[in-house]
């Protein structure tokens, strides 16, 4: 296992050095403000694409959910369809009205409805909170995942990823971080093809052989390609729950919405997602085949190695015994060189949340409140927003330090997709197609929605585990509700103006003929 | 020759938007986008929450043996995959077929008020 270190160690190291030519590049061509947080609008529509799926063919997806389906079957897939689905309601709602809206952020579009430095703070920190929630889950998974893949310790392993995205997002920018994540969702794609096409040459290319074949030897048999396993189906209202956190949470995420401002106009921001559902589709069900595959194929030593770190070891495991066996020279370096991908894969995850995270200090906190109606904001606002993404970058590494390995992560992203759902999402849709919908909604519909998340979720079995007062795992079919109703309560409460309603339906229904214009 | 508008940011259209709203073409377009939207959404929406209905209350049913996907569960994930597939196809050609003809011909009218001498009506 040592020469494998070192192996996934160069891989890495060349990964990164490699990822630098780009940064290097994006550097050069991000000056403005605009280039910093929209990669300058330039991103094509297909580029954009790419990106989204390589948000979501993230670490998480290549090894949780492989490992997910690995250990419980059926109910690993369930995340995947979430996932897949949760792109539709940005498709059909919000996607080009995003971008139609020409903001660098998600805060700056609830301010086209309503120009006001509070709902402009609220808004701000609401996406902060989700941001940075998932940032801390993402590197405290990176560090465990790199102790177990690299030899490393924790806390270096967390200060080398730490480092990396803040150097990446602090020089390369949006621009940056784009093309970072398209590599490596290619070099995703590229890898879950030849290792689900290896798979199913075992099991002479029927996907119904391998679904029986993984079956038999798993111990509780027939059951493991049906639900029950990891979802129990003693609480079915908890599933159902489950299924919706993850989807509609994913269509509040602040770092994914922000990909939208990425393009050149409405049109592409809504092509993009086709893209991107195309990509991430493929990918999710090769997934399937990955950890169906590694049920059947991995014996002996590699299973046990497969099960260990939550089943997060699975994917790299199955690479070398695909490769010839662990012991042999090439399922070695068929190991490393995917443990490598997986490190990448974290990296380009993390530097978009990054992103986001440094929109909101930069963009919304200093250049939309603090220096609200100064001149020249536009002259400093560059140089800040690198500077938030060095700050934040290393605020959000000592803290992920400081949470430590044997932290509940399950915790911080339940919590970020909660509010992401619950919060995000009512005031968004509400703003831009609710005309009742006024300051208060939006202020009492953001704070509201982050409360009850965390007071759901500190009830939950997730934190308080069998004392629990709230029998659901997944709050989200109590909040999601009441995160509309506070906005609702909050409009019928407070005043009765709605803000610039009519300048933004027409800015976000009719921006697709501004780029038409002649 | 818009000179009376505000500096603008990319995206953004034309002068006073509550008069471009009441523009019929435009009116019917942002009538019909939304509608489209929302119903896709709402299509969306039931078969997702119908799947996870199934899921959660009748696994027994996605148990049954499946002679091309092993089980009628992975039956299902993939038809979940292909239904979220043909839906985005659905929309996109929707969009570019219909609304984007419509926003064109809304742009061409909005703008030919708008050049109108001010002070004409």
């Amino acid at each position: 296992m040592s020469e494998t270190r070192i192996i996934t160690l160069v891989v890495f190291g060349v990964l990164v050095i490699g990822m630098f030519g780009i940064i290097g590049w994006a550097a050069r061509r991000t000056h403005s403000a605009s280039d910093f947080f929209t990669a300058g609008r330039s991103i094509s529509g297909f580029q954009n694409g790419l990106a989204i799926a390589g948000d979501f063919m993230s670490a998480g997806t290549f090894l949780g959910t492989t490992g997910l389906i690995y250990l419980y079957g059926f109910d690993g897939t369930l995340i995947l369809v979430a996932a897949i689905f949760s792109f539709l309601p940005l498709l059909f709602l919000l996607a080009e009205r995003l971008r139609n809206g020409g903001a660098f952020t998600l805060a700056e579009v609830l301010s086209l409805r309503f120009p006001d430095p509070t709902v402009r703070a609220v808004t701000a920190a609401s996406s902060l909170v989700v941001s940075l929630l998932y940032l801390f889950a993402q590197l405290v998974g990176a560090g465990i995942l790199l102790q177990a893949l690299s030899g490393l310790s924790f806390s270096t392993a967390v200060i080398i990823t730490g480092g990396l995205m803040t150097v990446y997002v602090a020089f390369g920018g949006m621009l940056g971080a784009t093309w970072v994540m398209i590599i490596k969702a290619i070099i995703l794609l590229f890898v879950g093809v030849i290792m689900s096409a290896a798979i199913l040459s075992h099991t002479g290319w029927s996907f119904a052989a391998l679904v029986r074949d993984a079956s038999a030897v798993h111990p509780k048999g027939l059951e493991y390609a049906a639900p029950g396993l990891l979802l129990p189906s003693v609480h079915p209202v908890d599933i159902l729950s489950y299924g919706l956190v993850y989807m509609l949470g994913t269509a509040g995420l602040p770092h994914v919405l922000i990909r939208f401002f990425t393009v050149k106009d409405g049109t592409a921001a809504r092509r993009s997602l086709g893209w991107a559902m195309g990509a991430m589709g493929l990918f999710f069900l090769m997934v399937v085949i990955l950890g169906l595959g590694a049920r059947l194929l991995l014996t002996g030593d590699a299973a046990t190695l497969a099960s260990g770190v939550g089943g997060n070891l699975v994917a790299p495991v199955l690479a070398g015994v695909l490769g010839g066996g662990l012991e042999t020279p090439f399922g070695a370096i068929c190991i490393a060189l995917i443990a490598g991908v997986s490190f990448l894969t974290i990296l380009a995850v993390v530097s978009g949340l990054l992103i986001s995270a440094s929109g909101a200090v930069a963009h919304d906190i200093f250049a939309g409140v603090f220096w609200r109606g100064q001149a020249n904001i536009e002259k400093r606002e560059p140089t800040v927003a690198r500077l938030s993404a060095v700050v934040v970058g290393i605020l959000a590494t000592a803290a992920s330090i400081a949470i430590g390995s044997g932290f509940n992560v399950t915790f911080l992203l339940g919590l970020a997709f909660l509010v992401a759902a619950s919060a995000n999402l009512p005031v968004l849709l509400c703003a831009l197609f609710w005309r009742k919908f006024n300051r208060s909604g939006a202020i009492l519909g953001l704070s509201g929605g982050v409360l009850v998340s965390l007071a759901l979720i500190i009830a939950s079995p997730i934190v308080l585990g069998a004392q629990a007062y709230l029998s659901l795992k997944y709050p989200a079919i109590i909040s999601i509700p009441l995160g509309f109703a506070f906005c609702w309560l909050g409009s019928i409460l407070g005043e009765s103006k709605s803000g610039n309603f009519d300048e933004l339906l027409v800015r976000t229904e009719l921006g697709t003929f501004a780029s038409a214009k002649p | 020759m818009l000179e009376h508008t505000s500096p603008q940011k990319p995206g953004e259209v034309f002068a006073d938007s509550s008069q471009i709203q009441k523009n019929p073409g435009v009116a019917s377009l942002i009538r019909r986008s939304r509608t489209f939207g929302f119903t896709l959404f709402a299509v969306t929406m039931i078969i997702y929450v119908g799947f996870f209905a199934l899921v959660a209350f009748a696994p027994q049913v996605l148990a049954a043996d499946n002679a091309l996907f092993g089980s009628f569960g992975f039956l299902l994930v993939f038809a979940m995959f292909v239904i979220a597939w043909a839906l985005t196809w659905f929309y996109l050609r929707q969009t570019t077929r219909v609304l984007e003809p419509m926003a064109a011909a809304a742009l061409r009218e909005v703008q030919a008020s708008l050049s109108k001498p001010v002070g004409a009506s």
